[in-house]
């Protein structure tokens, strides 16, 4: 828009005048209603400097304009001849809104194996977990676009004590600008597993302060909790608003609310469950079967840090196994995603491929709100906007829905239609419009509310060159995002988590 | 007739017996009370009566035999005679009077009181009058019956009287007195000792001209020329000829009438053939005739008047009658009422309505056609189509304008007839008059009747039907959603080697296939990561099925020679696992210490092989060796058998594997043809067998052959059944996919040739009306298929979606697809080594 010339609107006296009504929810940016005729050849530009003259702010707003829920890209007169059939009469409602910067990509940071979850909740550092069986912690500070650099970025890597991979990871701590935030307390990172488990690490409270100094980052940080509940593999893993529990879903149906160690309630060092067998069969102990399992997964993945498996006993010996606190029942089939409202302590959200949403109070352990939708809607992922409290949910048959959490009977309200299977949904962390999701497809899509046919941008992340993980195909796709407003990461099949720089307000 | 009745009267008493008194009396009583109602009975009763007077004289009267013989005689004489016979006794003369009341009239004083008595019906007076006559007669019976002498005859009197006379033999009534010995005994001329009454002359006394004449005519009344030849005409009462009375000829005619002063006063009586002279009372009577007047001399015509009701002395005292008033005048009429009542019940009814409006004539309406009135709907009724109104070319004096020039006119004239678009040239004409006659009119006429004899009138019953509508609707595919439209999921196996079966997981949650590698790989169902494995190093594995029991992860997979029975414990729950191993594990103790005993016999279907502990420990649970290549598993339902078909094994192609007791059964001694598939009913213990043209279903129970299905393919590929088992679909190498109703015929209900290439693998799912088809041409084609419960409805089939996304890889395709068990997602794998999800 910067680059177009700044021509005069009445640039021909034949211009066709098209009457317009121009609002925004924005309080700050409201100008007069009222209905104006405009030149139909006018552009956003135009449109832009229009509400900028009114408004006379000391620096010029850039707006982006929205008309029947979809963005305005071209001038008024093209919208009116492809969507309105030429009709030069009736008015047009035009919202406008802020207009945003394109998500412009920082970097990369290749892994290992698939990315299977990503977290930048905490600022200055990604958390991510492999299928490669850790979960790792690189500072956001050492982007390495290149993928053939050899200096690997200092990181701290929390092995699993399984070669099954994991499958999602959460900050279990509060961040620095949390009020719970506790310098001294040890970090609690989680980490969900294909073993049906789901592991807490602890990291040393200075760990995260200065990590390039230290040799080995990893050194002491090891598995505390090994949650055990699910007969399938854990889905998603998500704090409470108050850091003294986490949320944990499954394939199984079942929702595990667990306890976390805080200052007041310290680590019980004991076992509240039993072992699972490492091997089915007699005269077989674990260990033997961990190698061979290590054997197996040879084939697919080379480990570069084979000493992996051995560096660090203390995590691989397993932490201490705990059972929930609650569970929640009444999913039928894996549960996609589960989240803690924003704002009301004590409430949770899953969604489920059964096409259910459902709000359970923790308390209680009951179901309290069940949304259903069409059964052959399967939600993959599930996310709360900041404002209006309404949940997101991804769905493997693309589409992004919205639900309207505060009506109970309400169901879909929104739909926003991807391009593929939508396996991570992000919902902007203050803004009550703006949200990201990753798709199947390998596209980044930030998405307005206030225009659900059309994502505001879209961008696709280029898949790693030199894929050697991938057998077939592109590996282009993606399997979880994260934004914080700011940073938006991604990862997935290509094992490479990509950074861009994207503002949502 | 009247002089005649007191000797008649006495005759009859004296002769008639004291037996018949009685039952005389009788017979009057009836006969007078018959008499008063009918009068047309008088001959019956006179014939019954006639009878029992026969049966009397044979009784009683032994003497009178020769009388007895002319009254036989008498009896078989014409009416007449009977008349005659009748005429004699005096009750006869009662009916007389009654049937003639002029004749009763003129009777004596006394009898005109009797006859009036009975004209006025039933009276007590008439009934004594008969009790006085009857006395009478007993008081004559008597002598007759003395005079006979006969003792036995009087023990018979006696009898009679003394006993009660039979009702039977009333009417023993007397007509004739001739057997009354009034006549003169003398002897039989003809027959020897016998006797003949004679009797006097009689006169007749009613003063017929004609019996009286001598020369009464005998032969009726016939042409007489029929006796022109003949010299008599007719015969006598003695049997003798009438001759003919001489005829003189002409001359003597001639002189007769010169001759004879009264020949002019003679008359031809033709039927006696002579001439009659008339008398002077004829004569007179003629004159009459000739002068118009009443020919009868004494007739008065003018009268005087005979008062008999009026005048002096005459006059009538009461004008009416003090007869009764009859009943019907007082008592209501029941013919009447039930003609009321009648009226009532048809306006009951509703059949006469009371006051209706009269229906009201059109006040205008057309005189010469009923065209404006309604018709009674007729099947041949065809009215005439309407002729346009005349146009003003029409007309004898048309405008300018429409007269032809020059240059139309040889146009109009070198069109052909039925090219013109007037078949006529309009002409103008001063006047009315001077209009010439209509040269086209007989060829007109001629034509019409053309039409009219070669193209009857007939009503054509045209079907009016829009082919569109003939065709089945079908629901647009939108209405039938869900159904997999895009690819959502790949599954990207390593090196691009063909994956020839993929698998569902019953939860479905993990996606198992097996590719030419050898490999068997489990993925997850959701982001399509590979998340365990078990190279086989078998060659390629042909084929990869779960176990559909949910409480157990079992992955039967075959390689050539072998079937494996996989279990990913790893990725399962500790109960799971732990239920999967007891089930699978269970026989291997038991079958170790069996299989020692079972070697020394024949070879057995298959051997059940424990795999090496570390192999155990990967999860490769059992192996099974057998014959062949088995390039197809099938579970039943409940997970504890499955089947495998190896073609290349013979006889032994189709093998029942029991997991639970290691055992292995072939349930064909020798299959008819090559066995290509085989099914389990999903619900019953009947099992499908695909060979390369039929379908065959057998029951596993009584084991035998239940139904052929004719398929008319040439080679069946792929075959699945209906979760409901009452339909299956089947695919083969030519094209083309057949569905069986088996409710229906053993024929395809529907054959469908959607695809360009073979078909390598169709299957329903198991709870969305959906099927899927998977060809050579690298297309997967989704088809809506609702099974109704209502048995009188047929399948539903409609065709929904290809998907495209597999490539053709050396005239390969889609090796095989899968639905996934509860979502309308389908799993489907390609000879190019991709496995993809499709939702």
């Amino acid at each position: 828009m910067d680059t177009s010339t700044a021509a005069t609107p009445a640039s021909s006296s034949t211009d066709i005048q098209l009457p317009i009504n121009l609002f925004t929810r924005n309080p700050s940016h409201t100008i007069p209603s009222s209905t104006y005729l405009l030149p139909s050849s006018w552009r956003r530009f135009q449109l832009s400097s229009l509400i900028n003259k009114v408004l006379n702010p000391n620096a010029p707003i850039p707006f982006d304009f929205i008309v029947d829920g979809e963005l305005l890209r071209g001038s008024l007169e093209a919208y009116v001849k492809n969507r309105r059939g030429g009709d030069m009469e009736s008015t047009l409602h035009v919202e406008y809104v802020e207009s945003l910067l394109p998500p412009k990509e920082q970097g990369t940071y290749p892994q290992d194996d698939w990315v299977s979850g990503v977290s930048i909740k905490r600022p200055g550092f990604i958390l991510l977990s492999s299928y490669l069986s850790h979960a790792k912690i690189i500072p956001l500070t050492h982007p390495t676009s290149t993928a053939s650099d050899d200096a690997q970025p200092p990181s701290i890597t929390l092995p699993l004590p399984t070669r099954l991979g994991s499958t999602c990871t959460s900050w279990l701590s509060p961040h620095p600008s949390h009020e719970a935030y506790d310098p001294s307390a040890p970090i609690l990172v989680g980490a969900g597993g294909v073993d049906r488990q789901t592991h807490i690490f602890s990291i040393p409270s200075d760990r995260l302060v200065d990590l390039a100094s230290h040799a080995d980052p990893s050194a002491g940080c090891k598995e505390i909790m090994t949650l055990h509940l699910h007969t399938g593999p854990v889905s998603s893993l998500s704090p409470s608003l108050d850091y003294s529990k986490v949320l944990t879903s499954s394939w199984d149906g079942l929702l595990g609310v667990f306890k976390l160690p805080t200052r007041e309630e310290p680590l019980e060092e004991r076992h509240e469950v039993g072992p699972e067998p490492g091997s089915y069969l007699t005269g077989v102990d674990r260990r033997s079967k961990k190698r061979r399992l290590n054997v197996k997964d040879a084939t697919a993945t080379e480990t570069p840090n084979g000493e992996q498996a051995n560096g660090l006993p203390a995590a691989n010996s397993g932490g201490y196994r705990k059972s929930p606190e609650m569970v929640l029942r009444g999913h039928n089939g894996r549960i996609g995603g589960s989240i803690w409202d924003k704002e009301q302590a004590g409430t949770v959200w899953s969604a489920g491929w059964d096409g259910s949403v459902r709000g359970w109070d923790v308390e209680s352990g009951g179901c309290e709100v069940v949304k259903q939708g069409p059964q052959e809607r399967a939600a993959l992922c599930i996310d709360q906007m900041a404002g209006t409290r309404s949940l997101v949910t991804g769905h493997m048959d693309r589409v992004v829905c919205l639900w309207d959490a505060r009506e109970s009977a309400s169901v879909i309200s929104l739909t926003l239609p991807t391009s593929a299977a939508t396996p991570s949904v992000t919902a902007h962390p203050t803004s009550s419009f703006t949200l990201a999701t990753a798709s199947y497809s390998g596209h980044l899509q930030i998405w307005d509310v206030r225009s659900p046919k059309q994502a505001l941008f879209s961008v696709k992340k280029q898949p790693r060159k030199d894929n050697k993980i991938v057998g077939g195909g592109t590996g282009e796709r993606l399997l979880s995002v994260d934004w914080d407003g700011e940073v938006m990461i991604a990862g997935g099949e290509d094992g490479e988590v990509g950074v861009w720089s994207a503002r949502g307000e | 007739m009247k002089k005649q009745r007191p000797a008649t009267n006495a005759v009859a008493s004296s002769s008639s017996t004291s037996a018949s008194g009685l039952g005389k009396k009788r017979s009057r009583k009836q006969q007078v009370a018959e008499e008063s109602e009918e009068d047309d009975e008088l001959s019956g009763v006179v014939g019954s009566g006639k009878q029992v007077d026969n049966e009397q004289v044979d009784e009683i009267d032994l003497e009178e035999d020769e009388e007895d013989d002319e009254f036989e005689i008498d009896t078989g004489s014409s009416n007449g005679d009977l008349d005659d016979f009748v005429v004699a006794d005096e009750d006869e003369d009662d009916v007389e009077d009654d049937g003639d009341l002029a004749d009763s009239e003129s009777e004596e004083d006394s009898q005109a009181g009797l006859d009036l008595d009975d004209e006025e019906g039933y009276n007590s007076s008439d009934i004594d009058a008969l009790d006085s006559e009857a006395e009478e007669d007993e008081d004559g019976v008597l002598t007759p019956a003395t005079s006979l002498g006969s003792s036995s005859d009087l023990d018979k009197l006696i009898k009679k009287h003394t006993s009660k006379p039979s009702e039977s033999e009333w009417g023993t009534d007397k007509f004739s007195s001739a057997k009354e010995g009034s006549g003169r005994l003398r002897k039989s001329r003809f027959v020897e000792g016998s006797w003949v009454r004679e009797y006097e002359e009689f006169e007749a006394g009613y003063g017929s001209e004609s019996s009286t004449e001598e020369n009464t005519n005998t032969i009726g009344n016939i042409p007489i020329e029929w006796y022109d030849d003949l010299p008599h005409i007719g015969y006598s009462v003695d049997g003798k000829r009438i001759m003919r009375p001489a005829k003189g000829d002409e001359l003597d005619k001639f002189l007769a009438t010169v001759e004879d002063p009264d020949s002019w006063t003679t008359a031809e009586d033709k039927l006696l053939q002579k001439q009659v002279q008339l008398s002077d009372k004829e004569l007179d009577i003629i004159r009459r005739l000739e002068r118009a007047e009443n020919p009868d001399a004494g007739f008065d015509n003018y009268q005087s008047t005979i008062e008999w009701f009026t005048g002096k002395g005459n006059e009538m005292v009461m004008p009416l009658t003090n007869r009764p008033e009859p009943k019907s005048r007082f008592v209501p009429s029941k013919w009447e009422h039930k003609k009321v009542m009648k009226i009532v019940k048809a306006i009951r009814e509703g059949r006469i309505i009371p006051n209706r409006p009269p229906v009201e004539k059109p006040k205008v309406y057309a005189i010469w056609s009923k065209e404006d009135q309604e018709r009674t709907p007729h099947a041949m009724y065809m009215p005439a189509p309407q002729l346009p109104p005349p146009k003003t070319v029409e007309s004898y004096n048309p405008p300018e304008e429409y007269l032809f020039d020059e240059q139309e006119k040889a146009e109009w004239e070198a069109q052909e007839k039925e090219d013109r678009k007037l078949d006529f040239e309009p002409k103008k004409y001063a006047s009315l008059r001077t209009v010439p006659g209509y040269e086209g009119f007989v060829q007109e006429r001629f034509e019409r009747c053309l039409d009219l004899y070669l193209a009857p009138r007939t009503k054509k019953v045209k079907m009016n039907i829009d082919p569109e509508s003939l065709v089945p609707k079908l629901p647009s595919p939108k209405e039938l959603r869900p159904f997999p439209t895009t690819s959502a999921v790949q599954y990207r196996h390593p090196a691009s080697s063909r994956v020839r079966c993929v698998s569902v997981d019953p939860r479905g949650e993990w996606v198992a296939s097996g590719s030419e590698d050898g490999v068997v790989r489990v993925w997850d169902l959701g982001n399509g990561r590979e998340v365990w494995k078990w190279p086989l190093k078998m060659g390629a594995v042909q084929s990869v099925e779960w176990c559909p029991n949910r409480d157990e992860s079992v992955l039967a997979a075959t390689v050539s020679g072998r079937v494996y029975l996989l279990s990913p414990l790893a990725l399962v729950s500790p109960t799971v696992a732990q239920t999967t191993l007891t089930h699978l594990n269970t026989a291997f103790a038991s079958s170790s210490a069996s299989t020692a005993q079972n070697e020394p016999r024949k070879a057995p279907d298959a051997k059940w092989v424990r795999p090496t502990e570390d192999e155990r420990d990967r999860g490769i649970l059992v192996i099974v060796e057998v014959a062949g290549t088995p390039k197809h598993i099938t579970w039943h339902r409940k997970g504890d058998y499955f089947s495998t078909v190896a073609v290349d094994a013979a006889n032994k192609s189709v093998l029942v594997h029991q997991v639970s007791k290691h055992q292995t059964q072939s349930p064909f001694k020798r299959t008819k043809g090559s066995v290509q598939r085989v099914a389990f009913h999903p619900t019953k213990p009947h099992f499908f067998v695909a060979t390369q043209r039929y379908v065959r279903l057998y029951d596993l129970v009584g084991q035998q052959l239940l139904k052929t299905l004719m398929s008319g393919l040439k080679w069946i590929s792929s075959m699945d059944i209906h979760p409901g088992g009452d339909n299956l679909i089947i695919g083969s190498y030519d094209k083309k996919l057949c569905w069986f109703d088996l409710d229906l015929s053993s024929k395809p209900y529907k054959t469908l040739r959607y695809h360009t290439k073979a078909l390598r693998s169709v299957i329903y799912h198991r709870t969305y009306p959906l099927f899927a088809s998977a060809s050579d041409d690298g297309t997967i084609q989704i088809f809506h298929g609702t099974v109704y419960s209502d048995l009188m409805q047929n399948p539903l089939i409609v065709p929904l979606k290809v998907l495209r996304g597999h490539n053709i890889k050396d005239g390969l395709g889609v090796l095989d697809v899968k639905w996934h068990p509860t979502k309308p997602w389908l799993v489907s794998s390609g000879a190019d080594g991709e496995v993809r999800m499709w939702t």
